[in-house]
């Protein structure tokens, strides 16, 4: 009995063995380099691939993909991801033991019953106050998604395959994303939940039945801003730290300038000066945020000239928050295209 | 059938021309591209991937036009690029299977895909090992492997033996040969290591100051015009030269006491020719061969 025991596909290599009259004599006439060495009985020829190959229109997602494995295996990462649960958690206590103290608390600075923001105020403090592990947890997801491909040439092998440049910074973008925006809206939704089911009969959807859709838009803005400006910065980096360290310099330092500028030109008086107050990467977030929940914050403010006062301040101005915030997610993504080449030209 | 044709191609980096007007066609089967550094070997393939844009010409790898289909060229060839690159944090498996997704394999296929693959190029072994840990040698075969993953026709490898001990470098050599002959992949090996190409190659290109000089089979530019012989002599002997010009041969070249004779076209037996002179002159033969042309020969000719 001859049996040819033949290709599996259309690469040739297990023709080359031949099983004769029921001995196994295997006779190979080109045996593949690697399989003479150490002779295991598995075929370790060369194959074609001619299965099915996806659409490209989703490889971006892949390459968002492989960042989130990523960091899923690393300790830190979820540690800062408990860390930022951590305001979440200690306003869900504060509403809870408001509501067993049968309201006693509900004139601390935490509760604000102004109709339209009771719950919309503890949303939006609360993502205020998540702010900062958002932006570690941005820097871990941005800082190296572009930058350490730079350094060790990753971005020949990107684009040696059938992708553009701009489903390389689609991927790469988008995982910096939705990072910070599932980290954001994951407990904001719980806490939703939370909420709908404790504050029902409360009028919680009668009053403010806006509110899912507002949150969904609050999570998107830190993800976006942080998302456009680290994969900028990341692109031009060929180290992580360097780029992380950069992001989170101008980060810092444009809240510390602005509220400088904002203190000396207006002598620290809440009242005026919002939107120069808001013009940092930090602030625009706030100030975007305040616009998406609709808060008008009632605040107990002491100055020295003016003792205490009760201030009332309405969010700062939507169109040129939004114009801000639009304009540096630009400059971010831009930045990035202009970097993102397969081979460095040097123009001679 | 050419898998690549170029015609009138010309590329620009600002004011060097790395590219000149080049028209040539890429034979299928396994292509040496040589030529010395700077000759435009690495941006040719480049170009043909589309990362260079061309300054004019046009150009079409598989049928499909440079210019316009990018992404289809790119479906359809493997790189395995000259410098040294991987994707950071990833094991070789991971890897492997990730340039198979790239390429827009489902993720079950690309991981059994990549197993087979590093399989093939050796790395079987140390396929869950992070890739930033391998040796040179390992490195290169992953980024053969990565290049192989979505079963490509065309196969650009640029100086795939750079770095290589000559135990990784003979087995390179072997695996570029296996996968370009009977496995229905093209390859262009891009090299100025002249040995590599020889033992690889069916046909070369040569290339100097960004144009082809010289393009062939290897055997077809191998052959001789003129029937010449090595003859290796115990010791050098003028006597025997003396006696082989009386006999219409001349001498080409001389090493010691190897020499390199061109004969007459009507000398029906060399040997018999040798023979009598070596007799004639008193010296003694120790050896003669036809002699070929190496490849390193040439490349010099076509170079120079």
């Amino acid at each position: 009995m001859t049996q040819d025991r033949g290709t599996s596909q259309n690469g040739g290599g297990m023709d080359d063995f031949v099983l004769d009259g029921g001995s196994a004599s295997a006779v190979a006439q080109t045996p593949p380099p690697l399989a003479r060495l150490g002779g295991p009985i598995a075929d370790l020829s060369y194959r074609n691939y001619d299965g099915p190959l996806h659409n490209r229109a989703i490889r971006w997602w892949v390459i968002a993909v492989s960042r989130v494995r990523y960091l899923r295996v690393r300790w830190w990462f979820w540690l800062f991801v408990a860390l930022s649960l951590l305001p979440w958690l200690f306003t869900t206590v504060i509403m809870y033991f408001q509501s067993q103290t049968g309201g006693v608390a509900a004139n601390s600075p935490f509760f604000d019953n102004t109709v339209g923001q009771k719950y919309a105020v503890h949303f939006y403090q609360t993502l205020g106050w998540q702010g900062f592990w958002l932006f570690c947890i941005a820097l871990m997801t941005g800082a190296g998604a572009i930058s350490s491909d730079n350094r060790s040439n990753a971005l020949l092998v990107y684009l040696s395959k059938p992708i553009t440049k701009g489903d390389y910074l689609l991927g790469k973008w988008m995982s910096t994303f939705l990072m910070v925006f599932s980290v954001a809206l994951i407990p904001s939704l719980l806490f939703y939940l939370y909420c709908l089911l404790s504050y029902y009969s409360d009028g919680f959807l009668k009053e403010e039945p806006w509110l899912l859709l507002r949150i969904v838009g609050a999570c998107a803005v830190p993800a976006a801003i942080h998302a456009s400006l680290l994969t900028g910065t990341s692109a031009w980096s060929k180290t992580p730290v360097l780029a992380g360290a950069t992001y989170a310099g101008v980060y810092f330092v444009s809240g510390i300038v602005a509220l400088a500028v904002w203190g000396i030109r207006f002598r620290g008086d809440f009242s005026q000066g919002l939107l120069l107050r808001h013009l940092s990467i930090g602030g625009i977030i706030d100030g975007m945020n305040q616009n998406i929940f609709g808060i008008t914050q009632h605040i107990t403010a002491w100055q020295r000239h003016r003792g205490v006062q009760q201030l009332t301040l309405a969010p700062p101005s939507f169109w040129a928050m939004l114009a801000i915030a639009a304009g540096l997610c630009v400059i971010g993504i831009v930045a990035a295209r202009l970097r993102i080449r397969a081979v460095e030209v040097v123009a001679g | 059938m050419p898998v690549a044709s170029i015609t009138n191609l010309t590329v620009r980096y600002g004011s060097k021309t790395a590219v000149n007007d080049m028209t040539v066609q890429v034979p299928d089967g396994c292509v040496g591209l040589l030529g010395p550094n700077g000759a435009g070997k690495s941006t040719l393939i480049k170009t043909l991937l589309g990362f260079v844009k061309p300054a004019g010409g046009h150009g079409q790898v598989l049928g499909l036009d440079v210019a316009t289909q990018g992404l289809a060229i790119r479906q359809k060839i493997g790189l395995m690029p000259e410098q040294d690159c991987h994707i950071p944090g990833m094991n070789a498996v991971t890897f492997a299977a990730y340039a198979g997704e790239l390429a827009g394999m489902p993720a079950k296929d690309a991981m059994r895909r990549a197993h087979e693959t590093l399989e093939y190029c050796g790395l079987g072994e140390a396929r869950y090992r992070n890739v930033e840990t391998y040796s040179t040698g390992m490195k290169q075969r992953i980024k053969l492997a990565q290049a192989l993953i979505h079963g490509p026709k065309l196969l650009f490898l640029d100086e795939p033996t750079n770095g290589l001990d000559p135990a990784g470098r003979d087995e390179m050599l072997a695996l570029i040969r296996d996968i370009s002959h009977g496995k229905g992949v093209n390859v262009l090996v891009s090299s100025h290591l002249l040995p590599d190409i020889e033992r690889t190659c069916d046909q070369v290109i040569v290339m100097q100051t960004g144009r082809v000089v010289t393009q062939g089979l290897v055997a077809e530019l191998r052959r001789m015009t003129t029937v010449q012989v090595e003859v290796d002599l115990k010791i050098a002997s003028a006597e025997f030269v003396n006696a082989m010009d009386r006999r219409g041969a001349r001498v080409l070249q001389q090493f010691g006491s190897n020499y390199r004779f061109e004969l007459p076209d009507n000398v029906a037996d060399a040997g018999r020719e040798l023979f009598a002179a070596a007799r004639d002159s008193g010296a003694q033969l120790r050896g003669f061969r036809p002699a070929v042309r190496s490849l390193e020969d040439i490349f010099l000719e076509a170079v120079e």
